[in-house]
């Protein structure tokens, strides 16, 4: 198990550096320094206040950021900034350290996604676990049709639906702000429902390969009910490949997270993000890009932890068969 | 005299393909074409598709009127014979919004999916037929770009790059690419268990020959299905670059930009809203029903 | 001596869109107290259809007519929830391959107390303690530890043994052993059969063995009854299966057999095919297409009828000429 998650570990660390590595040279390869290019822009409140800025002001500031060392120096600088969370000021708000911008954001984000991952997991496995208990009948295939609709449908397009009907039509739920519960209903179910639609058939075909494997027929043969079937040997099988397909979807849900904070007027990191990348604030944007990416890792580390938990074979061994 | 055996043992390669496209139909006692006719979600989907694609190859010619024109004696209107889906704050033709707001749709869609084809194809084919050390790191290399935040890249690298069709769909492409590099490669290593690559090489054939002839002719299953699935992710990308304001700029009528607008006149005017999501969502499910489609009659283990 | 188990006409059909399979076409079978009977047959005969209908084990695609007499009781009319308390109680039946039988997921002891908890015979730690006590029985070592392990920590040979100790714990009256040796090593399965010897002595427990192997049926039974399209066709005493076999197919078997004390010349082997699954019976005769003594009186079919003592034959050759 403890080989299973070290691997898994060293991984994490050499994709984070890997996506901090290019997206540095990404913001890196605009030509002239940002200090340049922002007062070009007259995004620097400071800069706009002070047009010609003295050169010992400019001197003084291309030292602080280190902008005449080599690239690697500058990069390496920057990462162990962004860890050690002293990730300097943005561009936009220069009095407000970006520590404090995403301190203020983050919470509102990760429970959005973390709300949708509950939601989307729960739902998807109750309604897997009908459609199997009923394989062939009509419960099924409709369940399992109106979940393919939704495969392809992204986030954004299931809220403005769900705005339409809740919000518009009939009026009940809020479609805009964060101000209390009732705030996250929409949002989350714009989140959840589109993983839903995936990963239910998902489940649906796992527990019905559970249900028509051979060691359930062992179950019947000594005197097991189907209580006893589903929930004593076929769920647990049937989890463990769902969850597998649950893992990739997280970074795409995060993702979306960006979209439908943009739709619903929510304060969150995505909109934080949309807005540094609209005004060109490049501190800001890579901040939020290492960020996203982080927390992504994380969550399929998560994921994967789980995965090794519930898996005997992983537990014993740390490999997976 | 050499030229002849050549040919020979060329046709002779050819028969291995064959037969194993030939068994997977045999089995089910007809060729693929008509087992896709018997399907008849696909065929819906299939029409769909072909239709709003049509509908959007021609849209500068189909449109009623010019999409930049502004009528402001005409704004708000509500659906009518004279604006089938009503005109915007600009009095603005909705239809004609819609139909090009598709065709920028439909050009990220369908472009970024041959390029994220072609870098796909290539490396995955590479990774899946060496294998070893090659595929290893390949494959690393992918892992590695699947960290990455998509859309967030996606948009750095529109910032960097700028705001037209051709950036976008590469922005689009960069980061969509590698889910097609592995399914590539695990068709490449399924049919490199079988024995007949080995026989091909036996013969003296060369591995860019063999990949060719041999190999991806064998592939095309699930690699179709990825694409059939492919074009309406992209699509649903492109428009929310613009939900964000970060993609097609206007005058050019894009789809996430109808969205915005219509959301935020989704009180008072909620047509404006309803006519490109029920378009869009339209063009999305015609794709579903069109990828399920393919994935039955390949009969591919669908990774649901 | 009473019959602990009596089957009567006992038809199975299988029907799913457009096939029908007549699995079982009319089975007789009476198993005494206490006896050891090896069902024998190739596949497709219908002997494993045969194990899991007396269970009522088999798929909701089959429908089951005739009767099954377990200790006076006709299974087969049993309402299911009453059926439940027999499986695993006083029926028990082990499977071909163990690894495909058990939940890679739950530990094998986990596995083996269930049949004490479904029928709620005991407590938890009850059920540990003979668990843990039946492996050691079964012979493997160190049952303490092993009864934490997963399926995927033993050997083939070791996870029929746990198997065999998942049927047992519960004391059951008969147990039905589906080809359980079929998948093991050829020393293994000696082993196991010896086990199983040793078990049914100690318990006087009454055992259906089916195999298609007619030497391991030969050595762990005291009658064989053979099995071919659905039916019966022999049924006769271990003992006397080379000296007294009547029935040709028998015969056939017995013939194929390579013999090692003498040259045997060309191979022996039993011309045609057996009936595949899913096609349609003969009217008369199951075996008469492949039979070598076919008569034109075979288009009829012959019924199980005694020839002497504990065997019956369903040929009309014995009846008019004695032993082939």
């Amino acid at each position: 198990m403890l080989k299973y998650l070290a691997r898994r570990i060293f991984f994490m660390i050499v994709a984070f550096f890997a996506v901090s590595l290019v997206t540095f040279l990404l913001m890196k390869s605009v030509p002239g320094t940002f200090l340049t290019i922002n007062m070009a822009m007259n995004n620097m409140s400071s800069a706009a206040d002070t047009l010609g800025i003295s050169d010992q002001l400019m001197t003084s500031l291309t030292q602080h950021f280190h902008l005449n060392s080599p690239w690697y120096v500058q990069y390496w600088f920057y990462v162990s900034g962004f860890l050690t969370s002293h990730m300097g000021n943005s561009f936009e708000f220069p009095d407000i350290p970006t520590l404090s911008l995403i301190e203020r954001t983050f919470p509102i984000s990760f429970s959005l996604a973390f709300l949708a991952v509950a939601v989307s997991s729960i739902l998807a496995v109750l309604l897997g676990i009908i459609a199997a208990m009923r394989e062939n009948t009509w419960v099924d295939s409709s369940t399992m049709f109106v979940a393919m609709l939704g495969t392809t449908i992204p986030s954004y397009l299931v809220a403005v639906f769900l705005m339409l009907i809740f919000g518009v039509w009939l009026h009940i739920l809020p479609i805009l702000g964060i101000n209390g519960p009732q705030y996250y209903v929409l949002p989350v179910m714009s989140l959840a429902l589109p993983i839903v639609s995936s990963t239910s058939r998902y489940m649906r075909n796992s527990v019905i390969e559970s249900l028509h494997s051979e060691y359930i027929v062992t179950v019947y043969a000594k005197g097991g009910s189907a209580k006893h079937v589903l929930f004593g040997h076929a769920m647990k099988n049937s989890l463990l490949p769902f969850i597998t397909v649950v893992g990739p979807q997280l970074a795409g849900l995060m993702m979306g997270t960006v979209l439908i904070e943009s739709l619903f007027g929510i304060p969150g990191m995505g909109s934080i993000f949309v807005n540094a990348a609209q005004q060109r604030d490049y501190p800001l944007i890579m901040d939020s890009t290492l960020l996203y990416c982080l927390v992504i890792l994380l969550m399929n580390l998560f994921v994967d932890l789980l995965y090794g938990v519930l898996d005997p074979r992983i537990r014993r061994t740390g490999y997976s068969s | 005299m050499i030229v002849k055996v050549v040919i020979n043992l060329e046709i002779r390669f050819n028969e291995p393909a064959l037969t194993v496209k030939e068994h997977a139909s045999r089995r089910r006692r007809s060729p693929l074409w008509q087992r896709f006719r018997r399907n008849k979600l696909a065929v819906l989907g299939a029409t769909i598709v072909l239709i709003l694609v049509l509908l959007a190859i021609f849209a500068p010619i189909l449109s009623p009127y010019p999409y930049q024109e502004a009528n402001f004696g005409a704004t708000y209107q509500d659906p009518s014979f004279a604006h089938w889906f009503g005109t915007d704050s600009l009095g603005r033709d909705m239809l004609t919004r819609i139909l090009w707001g598709m065709r920028n749709a439909f050009t990220v869609g369908f472009g970024a999916e041959v390029v994220e084809l072609t870098l796909g194809l290539l490396l995955g084919a590479v990774a899946g037929y060496m294998g070893g050390l090659t595929d290893n790191v390949l494959m690393r290399f992918v892992d590695i770009v699947y960290a990455f935040p998509s859309l967030l890249f996606s948009i750095i690298l529109i910032v960097l790059l700028g705001h037209s069709i051709l950036t976008i769909l590469i922005a689009v492409a960069a980061t969509s690419w590698v889910g097609m590099a592995r399914v590539v490669r695990s068709q490449v290593i399924k049919i490199r268990q079988t024995g007949y690559i080995e026989a091909a090489r036996g013969m003296g054939a060369s591995t860019w020959t063999i990949i060719r002839r041999q190999v991806l002719p064998n592939s095309m299953g699930p690699i179709v299905v990825a694409v059939s699935f492919g074009i309406p992710a992209n699509m649903t990308i492109e428009a929310g670059l613009s939900v964000l304001g970060l993609g097609i700029q206007p005058p050019t009528p894009d789809l996430g930009e109808l969205i915005i607008e219509g959301q935020q006149a989704v009180f008072s005017y909620p047509y404006l809203l309803i006519g490109p999501t029920v378009i869009f969502a339209l063009a999305l499910i015609g794709f579903v029903f069109l990828g399920d489609g393919f994935r039955d009659i390949f009969n591919t283990k669908s990774k649901r | 001596m009473t019959d602990l188990l009596k089957i009567e006409d006992l038809h199975v059909v299988f029907s799913s869109t457009g096939t029908v399979v007549r699995a079982l076409n009319g089975l007789d079978l009476s198993l005494p107290v206490g006896h050891a009977i090896a069902i024998v047959g190739e596949s497709g005969s219908g002997k494993s259809t045969l194990a899991s209908a007396i269970m009522r084990i088999l798929p909701s695609t089959s429908s089951t007519s005739g009767r099954v007499l377990f200790d006076g009781q006709d299974l087969l009319g049993l309402p299911s929830k009453e059926m439940r308390l027999i499986r695993g109680r006083s029926i028990s039946m082990i499977f071909q391959n163990p690894t495909m039988y058990l939940n890679p997921t739950k530990t094998v002891g986990q596995q083996i107390i269930e049949p004490l908890l479904y029928h709620h015979l005991a407590t938890p730690a009850q059920a540990r303690k003979k668990a843990i006590d039946l492996l050691d029985q079964v012979g493997i070592p160190d049952p303490d530890h092993r009864f934490r392990n997963y399926p995927f920590e033993f050997s083939g040979g070791m996870l029929q043994r746990a198997m065999i100790a998942m049927a047992l714990i519960t004391d059951p009256k008969l147990l039905i052993a589906d080809e359980p040796t079929t998948a093991l090593d050829v020393t293994v399965q000696a082993e196991i059969l010896v086990l199983l010897k040793a078990l049914r002595k100690d318990r006087g427990m009454s055992l259906i063995f089916v195999t298609h192997d007619l030497a391991v049926a030969a050595q762990i039974a005291d009658e064989i009854y053979v099995m071919y399209g659905g039916l019966v066709v022999e049924h006769i005493n271990s003992s006397k299966i080379v000296t007294e076999r009547a029935h040709p197919y028998l015969g056939g078997l017995i013939r194929s057999i390579p013999r090692v004390d003498v040259d045997p010349g060309p191979l022996y082997f039993i011309p045609g095919q057996p009936i595949r699954v899913g096609e349609e019976l003969p009217p008369g005769c199951v075996f008469a297409a492949r039979c070598q003594y076919r008569q034109p009186i075979c288009k009829e079919r012959p019924a199980l009828l005694p020839v002497s003592q504990s065997h019956d034959v369903a040929c009309w050759l014995p009846l008019k000429e004695g032993s082939a």
